[in-house]
């Protein structure tokens, strides 16, 4: 089964936004974020993370999509999610779409409830498999997400091998 | 401000004390800051253990999400991501890129 919609929490969002990869992904796979996520991430507009997401919404890269209210409210409840990351998997349920999110309670409960999921650190492999991005800027951009991310080394240790070992020599 | 008056152990006492003393501090006021830091430790171990989630630790601490990751990151705590959930996203990764 092929996927054509990405939903983003706040966490994805904000960490594929630092590592300058948001950008190149949302021209290449459809990129939805709920309202609640879409105010999470612009909150403090003073920081550059948020201008950026800012921007992109603007430019309508990204596209601001409600979730129900009923559904996220419920998931939000049962397994004690805010409501950025609830919305989130409420809309990638209903539109059958992977969710983008790097939370550990937000995975937990895409697995009870048969989401498909992905990373910010899987959103930079696919942009450099798909040659949106080289090898040394993606070498770059994951010792960034190293940072910021906070990936278990064993994470880090198979990314990197995907981007020396694997795909096309720059 | 509220007063309130609690039991405490002759060795917390100490501790007040000498902390106090080390950071030139009147000792409500270092009871006061130590609590605070409490509370902010005791979130991001629920964080951790994976008992709370990034936008409920964000509210609880009152940041944005953008100040929680900074602070998790100026904190060195490992993401609550595991091996397996990176396998499993890995496979996800390909048919969203495939399609």
């Amino acid at each position: 089964m092929s996927y054509s919609l990405l939903v983003l929490d706040a966490s994805t969002l904000i960490l594929a936004v630092k590592v300058e990869v948001l950008p190149l992904i949302v021209g290449r796979i459809p990129t939805v974020i709920t309202p609640q996520v879409a105010a999470e991430g612009t909150r403090q507009r003073e920081r550059w993370d948020a201008k950026a997401i800012q921007q992109l919404i603007d430019d309508r890269r990204i596209t601001i999509v409600r979730a129900q209210p009923v559904l996220a409210h419920r998931l939000a409840e049962d397994f004690r999610m805010a409501g950025g990351e609830a919305s989130t998997l409420a809309l990638a349920k209903v539109r059958d779409a992977i969710a983008g999110t790097d939370d550990g309670v937000a995975i937990k409960a895409c697995k009870v409830l048969g989401i498909p999921f992905v990373t910010a650190v899987h959103l930079l492999l696919g942009a450099y498999e798909q040659r949106l991005i080289d090898r040394q800027a993606a070498l770059v951009r994951l010792e960034q997400l190293q940072k910021f991310g906070r990936y278990h080394p064993r994470i880090l240790e198979d990314a990197m091998a995907q981007l020396i070992g694997k795909g096309r020599a720059t | 401000m509220t007063v309130m008056s609690l039991r405490l152990s002759d060795r917390e006492l100490r501790l007040i004390q000498q902390l106090s003393r080390a950071e030139s501090k009147e000792r409500s006021q270092m009871v006061r800051e130590l609590l605070e830091e409490g509370r902010v430790f005791h979130l991001l171990r629920l964080y951790r253990e994976g008992a709370l989630s990034l936008g409920r630790l964000a509210a609880q601490l009152s940041k944005s999400l953008g100040e929680t990751l900074d602070l998790l990151s100026e904190f060195g705590q490992t993401a609550p991501v595991d091996y397996g959930d990176y396998l499993q996203g890995r496979k996800t990764a390909g048919r969203l890129f495939a399609a």
